[in-house]
């Protein structure tokens, strides 16, 4: 040990710093300004986003230096990363000193302390050992670890409780450290993704949201949506959206079940949820030379070309409500040219308005068709993050509400001392000794140094 | 609603409560303090009554909506769980509402249990504040449950946050308390109003404040016997839309003014204590205390002119050109000219000038106007409030035994939060900025519980912290949704 100095002290101080309480506030405090940052600068938006927002210069000082995306960054993760090692480090320190507080010391019986946490009576009396039979009926009426006895001509009471007290916090640490774990397996090993499937439709693919926006990719089965319910309020607002949702795998159906908001499927390792839904056209297309109908079901916004008819369509806007429908079409032919189409809902109306056009384009039935879209998960980590929640807060419980309570009373000739610690709460613990103390009724005779600081 | 008229009596009650617990320290009668605590326990049974209603009134609007939407009558059972389906506690409203009822219990236990006299005056006005805020919400009707609220975890959610948020006011209370008596510097607690009080007017005052140099309010207009702020939409003459829906404001005369006068006052006040060595002790504090109360005088001015003119203000009408004006002087290019070609106003005169327009900015200046009356009571009555407080001892436990009682619920309602998030969303956390802030008010509390038993800080450090605590509670439960945007519902309140 004493070879190296220079080195030790170094490992000295390293571990000073990790084992004091101040440097977790301080880690602490750096996490809580790290958090702030994250809700104060824009999260993962884009380049030309932040450009505009906070000009060039601060822009590449705040990528450089992972602001764009505090909660991911190798800065965000070092300060949790320190945070645990200061937890680690301190119960590593503290141990020693609780194990001999909760059984080394009470084994000896002995009960010394200074500052608030002790408390100290002394009394004169001529009956010495009825105070002393007293308290001790009293005590041990509270106390489950009450003791009497002689140490040679001195007599001896003995209390304590739950001394196991001073441990109860590593709890809690410990908590903390299994959320932190939890939630980086999560992010190295967690899966999310998108699923959308038209109603009757199956689809065996999700869409995974990276740095370079939402990617496709394959999954191990494929999701049948049997039927997607939907029911609105007179607003026009959700009401509820449900989906009934096949799970397929190598073509065989394999589970089933409803799914809505709030109520989501579990599969093997993978979670369906509802998420959203969007609304479909249900267009009917006839041409008028061929006199051929086609249907087809479009979400607003997005343009699908037919091969028969050879026709472009767009639904530009499309508004239902509890029981009507109406949309605005735009759609071409080979000549380029662009024709719009209001469609009211009602048919016979709908038709005379088309009534000069090649192409009649009507509602194929009343209510728009539908497209479920599916938040799709796999958390491997989501266990471990209960488990620390649950640990959290029996945890914090056991922590602020027990204490390890001692008293030690010695009896000597016409004098009763009273010595006792607690490791928490003190002016609860002077209430329930003083009232001790009245019961014993040794409050008539004269105390000598009440409670030395 | 009968609810609301209901809370209107709870928040009279409140008041009388309010004024008896201020005479009971002016006379220290027995029966001034007694009936402020019963006609505070009457205001709190009223609010709790209240609640009940407002919640069997919700259920009337979803047992209708659910007949509608499903095109056939419910009755017994099915009726019974649609009609409960609804509790009072999922707008901003509600939310509001409820937050007052559990600042009402927890101060109730307070003036029960600890023998603070003056307790009372500050643990109900904060009750005042939050219901004040309430009431002057223009959106209190009750509309059906959207389906990301219609799950079993939102009634945990809410009541860990009822538990933890209140007891966290109480804490910050007697975490005030104990500053006090410890003996902090008069300057110390003028400073630190004066500084949150400029924070604060530049948050309420807004950009108006600085070009114009107007204090704006929203306007509302009413639709049927519904109000609502009046918005327009904006295009430039190239066609781009400036702006689809903004709040049509108007300048109160004069409140402008006296908040600068007030900003610039207490900004003096501020740079005189950042230099007070450069001064005799005593003529930096005659100074000092000149600044703040001349900023006091221009809040109170300003806060006045607000009332006056909302309450006073019949309802009006504008000319074109009058609308056209207020509208071009918010969207101008570089050269100050106005880029509007054209705009749409939604809604209909007659207009109004309303405290709903702008109710948390208003509730915000309320609030720093009672923090700086705080500084005055301190700065002429130091001696006989440390007087009516108990030792620093008990001060200091009873704050951290109310912080010890919350935290664990706090530690339960972000808990809930990420289970209900996880049902909901599939995932459990998802750092959206509620999440977040939530996180932030955690830690911050994790720090009071640190310092506290770190030698060398404990004593006014923790005591700070508690206090503050409470604003960042606050913040994380308001301030988000306000000024961040997030997942959170009665975010558009």
């Amino acid at each position: 040990m004493s070879n190296q100095p220079t080195n030790n002290t170094f490992a000295d101080k390293i571990w000073q710093l990790f084992t004091s309480v101040k440097f977790t506030i301080v880690l602490l405090t750096l996490w809580l300004l790290g958090s702030v940052a994250g809700t104060l600068i824009l999260q993962n938006a884009t380049p030309p986003q932040y450009v505009k927002l906070y000009g060039t210069t601060w822009s590449n000082v705040f990528f450089r230096f992972g602001f764009f995306d505090v909660y991911h960054s190798t800065w965000y993760s070092l300060i949790l990363l320190l945070l645990i090692l200061n937890i680690t480090a301190c119960t590593l320190n503290t141990y020693k000193a609780k194990y001999a507080l909760a059984f080394t010391q009470p084994k000896r019986r002995s009960v010394k302390g200074v500052g608030k946490l002790f408390l100290n009576y002394s009394f004169e009396t001529e009956n010495v050992s009825k105070h002393l039979d007293k308290l001790f009926k009293i005590i041990s009426k509270r106390y489950v670890h009450t003791e009497s006895f002689e140490e040679g001509s001195v007599k001896r009471i003995y209390a304590q409780k739950q001394p196991l007290a001073h441990f109860m916090v590593y709890f809690v640490h410990l908590s903390l450290i299994l959320i932190i774990l939890g939630g980086m397996i999560t992010g190295f090993f967690g899966f999310e993704g998108i699923m959308e499937i038209p109603e009757k439709g199956e689809v065996d693919y999700v869409f995974k949201k990276t740095e370079r926006g939402y990617v496709r990719e394959s999954v191990p089965f494929s999701v049948r949506c049997d039927e997607f319910t939907f029911q609105k309020f007179e607003s026009g607002m959700p009401k509820d959206y449900v989906s009934k949702l096949t799970i397929i795998e190598n073509g065989k159906d394999v589970y089933s079940q409803r799914i809505e908001v709030n109520d989501p499927l579990a599969y093997k390792a993978y979670n369906f949820y509802q998420s959203t839904y969007r609304e479909l056209a249900p267009l009917s297309i006839f041409d008028k030379k061929t006199n051929k109908t086609t249907n087809v079901n479009l979400p607003v916004g997005e343009r699908q070309s037919l091969r028969d008819p050879a026709i472009t369509l767009a639904v530009e806007a499309l508004q239902s409500g509890k029981s009507n429908m109406m949309a605005s079409v735009a759609w071409a032919d080979m000549s380029g040219q662009v024709n719009r189409v209001m469609l009211s809902g009602n048919s016979e109306q709908d038709k005379q308005m088309q009534a000069n056009n090649p192409y009649v384009i009507t509602f194929s039935k009343p209510q728009p068709a539908y497209i479920t879209g599916l938040l799709i998960s796999s958390d491997p980590g989501v266990w471990l993050v209960w488990l620390g929640s649950f640990l959290m807060v029996v945890g914090l419980y056991l922590t602020f509400y027990s204490s390890h309570r001692r008293i030690s009373i010695t009896a000597s000739g016409t004098n009763i001392s009273i010595a006792a610690l607690t490791s928490k709460n003190p002016i609860a613990f002077k209430r329930e000794l003083e009232k001790f103390i009245k019961e014993a009724e040794l409050e008539s005779s004269t105390p000598v140094a009440e409670e030395s600081k | 609603m009968i609810s609301t008229t209901v809370f209107g009596i709870c928040f009279l009650f409140y008041v009388i409560a309010l004024i008896a617990s201020i005479t009971a320290l002016a006379n220290k009668r027995e029966v001034f303090h007694k009936s402020a605590f019963w006609l505070f326990s009457i205001g709190f049974l009223l609010h709790t009554v209240a609640l009940l209603i407002r919640w069997a009134e919700a259920g009337e609007v979803e047992v209708a909506a659910f007949q509608v939407a499903e095109n056939r009558i419910i009755e017994g059972w099915e009726w019974f769980a649609v009609w409960i389906s609804h509790p009072p506690w999922s707008n901003l409203y509600e939310s509001l509402v409820c937050f007052g009822w559990g600042m009402s219990m927890v101060s109730l236990y307070g003036m029960k249990k600890f023998n603070i006299p003056v307790l009372p005056v500050f643990a109900i006005t904060l009750s005042l504040v939050v219901m004040g805020a309430a009431s002057l919400l223009v959106d209190q009707t009750i509309s059906p449950l959207i389906p990301a609220l219609q799950s079993k975890w939102i009634h945990l959610h809410v009541t860990m946050a009822t538990i933890s948020y209140p007891a966290f006011g109480l804490a910050a209370i007697i975490g005030l308390f104990y500053l006090v008596k410890v003996g902090v510097k008069n300057e110390t607690f003028g400073l630190s109003i004066a500084i949150t009080t400029i924070i604060i007017l530049l948050i309420a005052g807004g950009g108006s404040m600085f070009t114009s140099g107007d204090y704006e309010i929203s306007i509302l207009t009413t639709h049927g016997e519904k109000s609502f702020p009046l918005t327009y939409a904006a295009q430039d003459a190239a066609g781009q839309s400036l702006t689809k829906s903004a709040r049509f404001k108007l300048a109160i005369p004069g409140a402008g003014i006296a908040m600068i006068f007030s900003l610039a006052l207490l900004l003096m006040a501020s740079v005189a204590a950042a230099f007070k060595s450069a001064l005799a002790k005593e003529k930096f504090e005659n100074i000092f205390k000149l600044l703040v109360g001349a900023g006091f005088i221009g809040l109170s001015v300003s806060l006045a002119l607000i009332i006056y003119t909302t309450a006073f203000t019949p309802p009006f009408e504008m000319s074109q050109e009058q609308i056209q004006s207020v509208i071009a002087a918010n969207h101008t290019g570089a050269n100050g000219a106005s880029l509007v070609a054209n705009y749409e106003l939604h809604g209909k005169a007659p207009f109004n000038f309303s405290l709903s327009g702008n109710p948390f900015e208003f509730m915000l200046l309320v609030v720093s106007w009672l923090s700086l009356l705080f500084y005055f009571l301190v700065v002429t009555k130091r001696e006989w409030l440390t007087e009516q407080l108990p030792s620093e001892d008990i001060l200091d436990d009873l704050s951290y035994k109310i912080i010890l009682f919350a935290y664990p619920f706090l530690t339960l309602l972000i808990i809930t939060g990420a289970v209900w998030a996880y049902y909901a969303w599939g995932r459990y956390w998802g750092w959206d900025p509620k999440e977040t802030w939530s996180l932030i008010t955690w830690i911050v509390y994790s720090i009071y519980l640190h310092v506290r038993i770190t030698h060398g800080w404990e004593g006014k450090i923790p005591a700070a912290i508690a206090l503050a605590g409470f604003g960042i509670v606050i913040f994380t439960y308001l301030g988000v949704n306000i000024l961040l945007s997030g997942l959170h519902s009665y975010a558009t309140g």
